[in-house]
């Protein structure tokens, strides 16, 4: 048995698979933010042993994540360059807001008290300008061991293109005695541009306390279950044992979004579709992305409470309303949907759980596109009484009856979530037309099919389980490590096969041996590479696919036309240059199978539907007996999500049990 | 008339396609100054020229949109207008701001009628001029480059690879392949807005559409009235100076007389200094660009969208051929450091209506740095820096340390790109200035200092800036910032001491330090709470109290 466990801002949820990839169980319990490993625990408490015992665990947490924007942690002492000691406080000198004079910068992890600097100067090219002073870094080491650091992170400039110094630096730490956690810019990032580089070492230190002692003590909890191995996700969307996680914690951030990616790709693979939109609908937010193919695009760095990681990860892409939005009317009278949130606590008024504002949740509850009498999570029926109080100030204010505002509210929702899926489309080059959207998350599918049409999208895929698909997505990844390393060529064109095929050959012989240390055979191993290739003058890059032997004639003209796909333009007479080369070493995909729903007898029900403003009856379906196509308005439930069948729009489950809806010809 | 339950959906509908216009701005954009500052606008207007929607982008871009568009509709024959005609200009004294931004503006047309227009601007790297990178010498418009006047051109006739248009841009400017493909982002902004403009009315129903139009801009006056009104009527008043002045004009007054009165503004700047002989003058726009960008800071309701409506309520007044409003041939390059001054006063004049909302001053200085080299190759390497400063203190905390002009949005070049990229000069140092920021129950923000080292002989360097001799001034017992400076050290150690505005030659060895200056304290020094005086003194952020 394989069993995957995902750790959700508000749920934890559970899936089973058996060897052959067949779901087997789901279990799903509310998260437990303050220490994720008690859910995980009850999740599995609540499994029979005989698909505990011996199974194999992956695990999607949000304890990196947590960890960094709690900031609760011991002090960290930061080691840099002699004249650099600020980086961390000047940042990028631009700011998120406009109009705001209070404006306060993203506050560091480390304190200025702990940044000392060393005298040392390596040159762009990695020559040595200035020695290391080692009599500076053993007083350097003395003051941070004296400041009672808990972690510490180094980071010199240029140590990409010459890593001696930070290891030096490494060597003194420990020479010192100190048994901290270390963390080396080279090693956490080997990539240029300092201030992102430093942030990044300085979160990798930061969290690796926390992180380490959390997946520690979950290892030694599960063993007690008699779980066989355990894994975890990474952001990059590929799993890794704990070892690998503890030591580099940075790549852990954000994965849950990447492991619902990872599932919607492996659903929709194998249900034929290859352009997909996916969009995962929580609580507070929806996160959306764009896969061509079964490799979901790579991101070579995001934002995390104002500071820029460094780090490989699934291209998503936070747009709008959640669930758990309010509804407002602004100060100008009109009506309006977020950014604020009810969150998971206390949430939507209709759960029950000490919310008194309107959210979209409750909207749905009241335009009927939420069945009365539905349940959260299949088990806490929903309160359309406190939906209905909470929506009627708002009623009074417009004039308007509360299911008219409710249905407003959802328009609103839906309009503006299609106009952001459209930004960021059009921002990243994608082509909307002939995509399919794939919805999951908790209310994913309540707007999937009225927010495919705004985008004219015609095709909607619903999973099974599709409250349960970020853990599901963990059964369905694979070993998957990055590896990246600046290796500047100011004139790609003169950069013979060769050369590259050697400085690709190190790059991979020093990551199967880091791999190798972290318990993994690395043998097996399929190394796939990309080139972050740049014009002359641009300050930033694209990341082009090569294979080591390719002349650089070939990597030139792949740029160019990745150049022309996402800005619409390139230039073959401009000079280009090789920025950074990264490396994926990938392992074998787990065997999936088609999803088996169980059949449901309980009878179907109606619901009373607000479609353009008028009440009408539409049937409440059973995803599992549904045997037939059938015409929207419409809504399908399962014990996860329920799924709103618009009127104009078809529905039926396909041969992998995935609801598909589609635009009727009318 | 829009059903009022519907004008949230258009409100949502024109917000995004104003900012799908800035993304295929940016994404087809060839300089860096447009992809990575951001440094440009973009607008959805009616078919009178008032703006409807706007996307955010850098505080002295955003209001200027609608006075360049209401200066170039007054002297077109708009009745005369088709779909295949388009209106490129940057004329400063006709509602532009300085050269380098040039306006595109395209009508649109609907079922052969016009319903509105597509207006975007963006900084060109290069508009011609006497120098490339940067010069701080202009004395008149005709040195700082091409001067493109109100006129409409065929899109199909002057457009085109032969076209006059663009080969006229292409014979004028040193990068020609830049601007001219940064025309063309523009042009793509512009397309995209007539489409998706097209796509709404198509949804919606045109006559519905064009409502909302109106609607929007009245629900935007709506808010910023009723903002407006929660501010205590009276006269405000405020003065600043400009001392970053070329050509030996002396500190240049700015002044404010700010009188609000019910739910209007009248913003009268008529007591500021004449313009001057050298690049400081400020364009018209421009001066109103930075009054609304300093009363938007300043009201409560800090999400209004921007569009014509917020224009109603606010009368902005100058004197012709003073700083802020220039008569040609004024050279205006520079133009950022009175605005700045403008935004002060006015914050400031704002912050006595307002107390609750009053911030200290901050350095709030756009210090522009240009180091450039012609290698032996003949590669010319030209690089231009600009630095920020520390904000002002403000109630309950102290100000940003090391933050671009808050009229600007300038992102710093990080140091292992540019040591990468360029081989005439590297940076030695890079961080806070300790002590810069005016002491105060809340400190000013601290200031910036970077050093950089010639590599070779005969490294030009050119830089502007302003608050080089006196400080951002404190707020209610706070002490001053300290001031910028430039200071130039040869490899031998002599010392040569330089202006504000300045252009010299360095040679391999020779370093020169820019340094920028803090903001305002704000509140008795004596108020300053003892943990942060511990921090102040263990964190090394002021070390020495000058009290």
């Amino acid at each position: 048995m394989r069993i995957g466990i995902e750790c959700g801002g508000t749920f934890t949820d559970v899936v089973v698979v058996d060897d052959v990839g067949r779901i087997v169980a789901t279990n799903k319990v509310f998260s437990t933010p303050e220490d994720p490993s008690l859910a995980v625990l009850e999740g599995l408490g609540g499994l029979p042993d005989e698909l505990v015992d011996g199974a194999e665990l992956l695990h999607g947490s949000t304890v990196a994540t947590n960890a960094l924007l709690e900031r609760k942690g011991g002090p960290i002492g930061l080691i840099t360059t002699k004249g650099f000691r600020d980086l961390v406080f000047l940042q990028r000198q631009d700011r998120t807001r406009m109009y705001d004079l209070g404006y306060t910068k993203p506050e560091p992890l480390v304190a200025r008290r702990h940044i000392v600097e060393v005298d040392e100067r390596v040159s762009a090219e990695g020559e040595v300008l200035r020695s290391l002073d080692e009599v500076g870094v053993a007083r350097a080491v003395a003051t941070l061991a004296e400041a009672g650091v808990s972690a510490i992170a180094v980071c010199l400039l240029h140590a990409y293109a010459n890593p001696e110094h930070e290891r030096r630096v490494a060597a003194a730490i420990e020479a010192a005695g100190l048994e901290l956690p270390v963390s080396l810019s080279h090693e956490v990032v080997r990539e240029f541009r300092e201030y992102e580089r430093t942030t990044t070492t300085v979160v990798d230190a930061f969290i690796r306390p926390r992180v380490g002692a959390y997946l520690e003590n979950l290892r030694s909890h599960v063993a007690e279950r008699s779980i066989r191995s355990m894994a975890v996700m990474q952001s990059n969307g590929g799993i890794v044992p704990p070892e690998a996680a503890i030591s580099r914690p940075v790549t852990m951030l954000l994965s849950g979004p990447a492991a619902g990616v990872s599932g919607a790709v492996t659903i929709a693979a194998a249900a034929g579709v290859d352009r997909i939109v996916t969009m995962d609908m929580g609580g507070t937010s929806t996160d959306v992305s764009f896969v061509e193919g079964e490799e979901p695009e790579l991101a070579t760095g995001t934002v995390v409470d104002g500071l820029p990681l460094r780090v490989p990860l699934v291209d998503i892409h936070t747009v709008g309303a959640g669930g758990g939005s309010i509804v407002h009317i602004d100060a100008g009278g009109l009506l309006s949907v977020g950014p604020e949130s009810a969150g998971a606590d206390p949430g939507p008024a209709c759960y029950g759980r000490g919310g008194t504002r309107p959210t979209i949740t409750d909207a749905n509850l009241l335009v009927g596109a939420m069945p009365a009498g539905a349940r959260l999570a299949g088990r806490f029926e929903l309160d359309r009484d406190a939906a209905r109080a909470a929506f009627e100030p708002l009623a009074a204010a417009l004039g308007r009856s509360v299911e008219q505002v409710a249905a407003d509210a959802l328009q609103l929702a839906d309009v503006t979530m299609a106009g952001a899926i459209r930004e960021v489309s059009l921002e990243r080059g994608h082509e909307l037309d002939g995509a399919a959207l794939i919805a999951y998350g908790g209310a994913g599918a309540l707007h999937a099919a009225s927010v495919a049409e705004e985008l004219g999208i015609d095709r909607v895929l619903v999973p099974p389980h599709a409250g349960l698909t970020s853990a599901y997505g963990l059964l369905t990844a694979s070993f998957k490590r990055d590896f990246s390393a600046t290796w500047f060529q100011p004139d790609l064109a003169a950069v013979s096969a060769a050369e590259l095929a050697n400085a690709c050959r190190e790059i991979e012989a020093a990551a199967r041996a880091e791999i190798a240390a972290t318990g993994v055979a690395a043998d097996g191993l399929v190394a796939s590479w990309l080139a972050d290739i740049r014009y002359r003058g641009q300050g930033f890059e694209l990341a082009v696919p090569f294979v080591p032997g390719d002349e650089a004639s070939q990597l030139l003209a792949g740029f160019h036309a990745a150049h022309h796909r996402q800005f619409g333009h390139s230039s073959e007479q401009r000079a280009a240059q090789l920025v950074t080369v990264r490396l994926r070493l990938t392992g074998e995909k787990p065997p999936v199978a088609a999803v088996q729903t169980a059949a449901n007898d309980t009878p179907a029900g109606t619901t009373s539907i607000l479609v353009d403003g008028e009440r009408r009856d539409a049937p409440v379906l059973h995803r599992g007996g549904m045997s037939a196509p059938v015409q929207g308005p419409a809504v399908v439930a399962d014990d996860t999500s329920t799924t709103l069948v618009p009127a104009g729009w078809l529905a039926e489950i396909d041969e992998h049990g995935n609801l598909l809806l589609e635009r009727s010809a009318a | 008339m829009t059903q009022q339950h519907q004008l949230g959906l258009f409100k949502s509908a024109f917000e995004s396609l104003t900012r799908e216009m800035a993304v295929n701005l940016r994404r087809a954009a060839f300089s860096s100054i447009v992809r990575e500052a951001r440094d440009f606008s973009v607008a959805l207007a009616d078919r009178r020229g008032a703006i409807v929607a706007q996307a955010e982008c850098i505080p002295i871009m955003t209001a200027g949109v609608a006075i360049a568009l209401q200066h170039a509709l007054a002297e077109l024959d708009v009745d005369a207008l088709t779909e295949d005609d388009a209106i490129l200009y940057n004329d400063p004294y006709k509602g532009g701001q300085h050269l380098q931004d040039i306006y595109l503006f395209n009508p649109i047309f609907l079922d052969g009628s016009l319903v509105g227009f597509a207006a975007t601007t963006a900084h060109h790297v290069d508009v011609g001029g006497a120098y490339a990178g940067l010069s701080a010498d202009a004395t008149e418009i005709y040195q700082e480059g091409l001067r493109l006047p109100v006129s409409t051109f065929s899109l199909s006739r002057d457009w085109g690879e032969r076209g006059f248009v663009r080969r006229i841009i292409e014979a004028n400017v040193r990068v020609p392949d830049l601007v001219i493909g940064d025309l063309e982002a523009q042009l793509a902004a512009n397309r995209i807005a007539q489409q998706r403009f097209a796509e709404i009315a198509a949804r919606y129903g045109l006559e519905p559409t064009l409502a909302a139009m109106d609607e929007l801009q009245d629900y935007a006056e709506r808010r910023f009235r009723s903002a407006i009104r929660a501010i205590p009527d009276g006269e405000y008043r405020a003065a600043d100076f400009v001392d970053g002045s070329p050509w030996g004009a002396g500190d240049i007054p700015v002044e404010v007389v700010l009188t609000v009165a019910g739910d209007e503004i009248v913003v009268d700047l008529g007591g500021s200094g004449p313009q001057v002989v050298g690049n400081v003058n400020c364009p018209f726009a421009s001066t109103v660009s930075a009054v609304q960008s300093a009363i938007r800071c300043m009201i409560s309701d800090t999400d209004i969208p921007f569009n014509e409506g917020c224009n109603r309520p606010i009368t902005v007044l100058t004197e012709y051929g003073s700083i802020l409003n220039p008569a040609p041939p004024a050279a205006v390059r520079a133009r950022l450091t009175p605005a700045s001054r403008v935004f002060n006063v006015v914050v400031s004049a704002m912050g006595q209506a307002v107390p609750e909302a009053a911030v200290a001053t901050g350095f709030d200085t756009t210090t522009a740095f240009a180091i450039s080299h012609l290698a032996a190759t003949g590669d010319y390497q030209v690089v231009v820096e600009i630095l920020g400063g520390g904000w002002g203190g403000c109630q309950g905390h102290d100000g940003a340390d090391a933050l671009d002009n808050p009229i600007s949005n300038c992102a710093n070049a990080p140091i292992e790109s540019l040591e990468t990229d360029y081989s005439h000069f590297a940076i030695t140092e890079y961080s806070l200035v300790e002590s810069s920021g005016g002491d105060g129950e809340h400190r000013g923000g601290l200031g910036i200092r970077r050093v950089y080292e010639a590599l070779a002989d005969g490294v030009q360097i050119a830089g502007y800036a302003d608050r080089h001799r006196s400080g951002a001034p404190g707020l209610a017992g706070g002490e001053p910032g300290a001031v910028g400076r430039f200071r130039l050290t040869r490899a031998d150690g002599r010392v040569e001491p330089i202006t504000a505005v300045f252009s010299g030659t360095l040679d391999r060895g020779d370093r020169i330090e820019v340094l920028t200056g803090g903001g305002g304290g704000i509140g008795d020094p004596g108020s300053r709470s003892a943990r942060a005086r511990e921090s102040d003194t263990t964190d090394g952020y002021a070390k020495e109290h000058q009290r």
